[in-house]
């Protein structure tokens, strides 16, 4: 989790909703094996009336963690053909194993392109 | 785009997508998708709901993080990294979710609520 990290307030809301969610389990644990249980068990109020401050740590704990696996989760692509291949070099789409093209038409493009750019200046 | 339009056949889908993207973009989805499953499921169960208020925790948490893979991940802009765009973010993968949420809710249920 170091700051050099590109993914660190990912990691850190992560651990944070794990660590909330940890103790708010433990805290409902306690609860529950602190209290006489066979009063609770008697008046069957056993599962009922959890206190708010433990709903509140358990729901921001998950609040937490979703935001947290989201900016972990790395980053989506574009799935367009078009956008995939305005990233592409004309060495990198003209490559071959056993050739190297040297007169290919890359030249021209980039030629055409570069009037057409400052025409449209 | 259109959801009405007839569907295209692979060969043109081929052309217009990049398939290698497409699959990228699945895959954290599911990354995402599948470990939240597993936390609200844990959370479920150490709030003790059980029947059909975990049910309706699991749809409310599925809505929020929908919101969330749609603010944060795609800014809004879903069209431009899937196939069926805004679908695929709410609804792709509900029940594929919800076996896990059911695995982690008897796990974090039994530890808390049950076995003392």
């Amino acid at each position: 989790m170091s700051p050099k990290d590109a993914n660190w307030p990912g990691r850190f809301f992560c651990v944070t909703g794990l660590l909330l969610l940890s103790h708010s389990a433990y805290s409902t644990y306690e609860r529950t094996t602190r209290t006489d249980l066979a009063y609770l068990k008697a008046v069957d109020r056993s599962e009922t009336g959890l206190p708010l401050d433990i709903i509140i740590e358990c729901l921001v704990s998950v609040l937490f963690f979703m935001v947290g696996v989201t900016l972990v989760a790395g980053d989506l692509k574009e799935i367009l053909m078009e956008t995939e291949m305005s990233k592409q070099t004309i060495d990198k789409l003209d490559a071959r194993p056993s050739f190297i093209t040297f007169n290919h038409r890359g030249r021209k493009g980039a030629r055409a392109l570069k009037t057409l750019t400052k025409r449209n200046l | 785009m259109n959801p009405a339009a007839p569907p295209q056949n692979i060969a043109q889908d081929a052309l217009k997508y990049t398939p290698a993207n497409l699959q990228h973009n699945a895959q954290v989805m599911l990354f995402a998708r599948s470990s939240v499953a597993a936390v609200t499921g844990a959370a479920a169960g150490v709030l003790g709901l059980t029947g059909k208020d975990g049910f309706v925790f699991y749809g409310i948490t599925w809505l929020v993080m929908s919101f969330v893979l749609w603010s944060l991940k795609t800014r809004f802009r879903p069209d431009l990294y899937f196939k069926n765009g805004a679908r695929e973010i709410w609804t792709e993968g509900v029940f594929g979710g919800l076996l896990s949420f059911i695995l982690f809710h008897t796990f974090l249920y039994g530890m808390v609520h049950l076995y003392q």
